[in-house]
């Protein structure tokens, strides 16, 4: 991580038309991919916990959610910082910022659903389905909202610059970018394994008692 | 079809109990024809565009709807005849007779919004049959989708507050489409392609998530 952040800083070249601002990059599209990664853990551990009934995978996902909460906002933010340097506003409702504030909202309500219900089992089994049920509706905001046709029109998506694929990414901008998801996803397993054993704590504290 | 005849059966006894009622009905409408109201009043008939139309008449039937869609379920915990009802008909069956119900519901309260709000707000419908076109898609979409969230929050403390919570979110993208779908019949031009595009993607997002529903149904709601 630290020599991400390093290369990220000193190594690789300004992108083109955003000067050193553009360095945010590295940071934003990793916390990007990790919400998303991490609200696909919570959506397979709801799965596996409508399959086996294990209230650990319960645990589980719900942690997973948290986590992805987290990143979420932190892409929020890193992206609203970023679009002030870009673009000149903190928010201009562009759909990709429509959509991530979205996500932001199912989560949110996927945490207000698991606190309102106090039974152990129907808490597990009713937010298991709920985070199915959010997870397809976060893919269809994010991967396929922005992209209608009838959408762009009334919010055309700005064009990054040197952000385009097409375009083709400098390779060592590749790298560092390469670098930052490895890095950063491996920062997501290590948060996800310590919030399920703090779960787990808290789980046998109420069973002692 | 034994699916298909329990679940009318649930349409049947539902339907029943609200002509008995009338508590579903009468809180989605009052509280449709009041926001409806309020909107005109603070307006006070300013000229609005086509888009911004359709975006309130969806808003103020989401909302609508979010008082009052949970009933079919909570009715069922607070009476205490839940475990009668997963006794007599199948998960599967009682879903689908709950999404007729709020089905049947919605398309009720959206024939008395739609022409309320058009004459109170002075919104000039050029072309009502795609207006009723895409009123109707909108309840099919959103009883398609919440119906399992209402099953969902009959477990739930404070129930109506958390249903609008989740609903909301899981709703948005179809509501989004349907005021882009809408907008043309309001009379926005130029868009027509557009809103024929977003109404084929609500048809496809609802679909996905009723299959899900089905799907995920008897998860929720057998203990």
């Amino acid at each position: 991580m630290a020599g991400v952040i390093a290369a990220a800083f000193l190594w690789s070249p300004p992108l083109q038309g955003l000067g050193e601002a553009g360095r945010i990059f590295y940071f934003h599209v990793p916390c990007a991919w990790v919400g998303t990664l991490a609200f696909l853990c919570a959506a397979y551990a709801g799965l596996k916990y409508l399959r086996t009934r294990d209230l650990e995978w319960d645990s589980s996902g719900a942690a997973a959610a948290q986590v992805g909460f987290l990143f979420t906002f932190l892409a929020t933010v890193s992206g609203a910082v970023w679009a002030q340097e870009a673009w000149g506003r903190w928010w201009n409702w562009d759909p990709r910022q429509t959509a991530i504030l979205m996500v932001l909202l199912i989560y949110g309500a996927y945490f207000a659903l698991r606190s309102s219900i106090e039974s152990a089992d129907r808490r597990a089994s009713t937010s298991a389905a709920y985070s199915i049920l959010a997870m397809v509706a976060a893919i269809f905001l994010v991967y396929v909202a922005p992209r209608l046709p009838g959408l762009d029109t009334l919010h055309p998506s700005p064009v990054l610059p040197g952000n385009d694929p097409d375009r083709g990414i400098e390779s060592r901008i590749l790298m560092v970018l390469l670098a930052a998801l490895a890095g950063f996803t491996g920062l997501f397993a290590w948060m996800w394994r310590i919030q399920v054993r703090v779960d787990r704590l808290f789980l046998r504290r109420e069973q002692n008692r | 079809m034994e699916v298909l005849r329990a679940a009318a059966a649930v349409l049947r006894k539902d339907l029943r109990g609200e002509l008995r009622t009338r508590y579903a009905l009468s809180s989605i409408l009052l509280f449709a024809l009041a926001s409806v109201a309020l909107v005109s009043f603070t307006l006070k008939g300013e000229a609005l565009t086509p888009r911004q139309h359709a975006a309130l008449v969806w808003v103020v039937v989401f909302f609508a709807a979010a008082t009052g869609l949970t009933r079919g379920f909570v009715q069922e915990a607070d009476a205490g005849t839940e475990l009668l009802l997963r006794q007599a008909a199948s998960p599967e069956a009682v879903w689908l007779g709950k999404l007729l119900f709020n089905l049947a519901l919605l398309a009720a309260v959206e024939a008395v919004i739609f022409p309320v709000y058009c004459g109170l707000m002075y919104a000039t419908v050029e072309q009502p049959a795609l207006m009723a076109a895409v009123a109707a898609l909108g309840a099919v979409a959103i009883s398609g989708c919440t119906t399992i969230l209402g099953a969902m929050v009959a477990r739930a403390r404070s129930r109506s507050s958390v249903f609008a919570l989740t609903a909301l979110p899981i709703l948005l993208p179809a509501l989004l489409l349907l005021v882009q779908a809408s907008a043309p019949a309001f009379g926005a031009g130029g868009t027509e392609a557009g809103g024929r595009e977003a109404a084929l993607a609500v048809v496809s997002y609802t679909g996905i998530l009723m299959v899900l529903s089905w799907l995920l149904f008897p998860a929720v709601w057998e203990e």
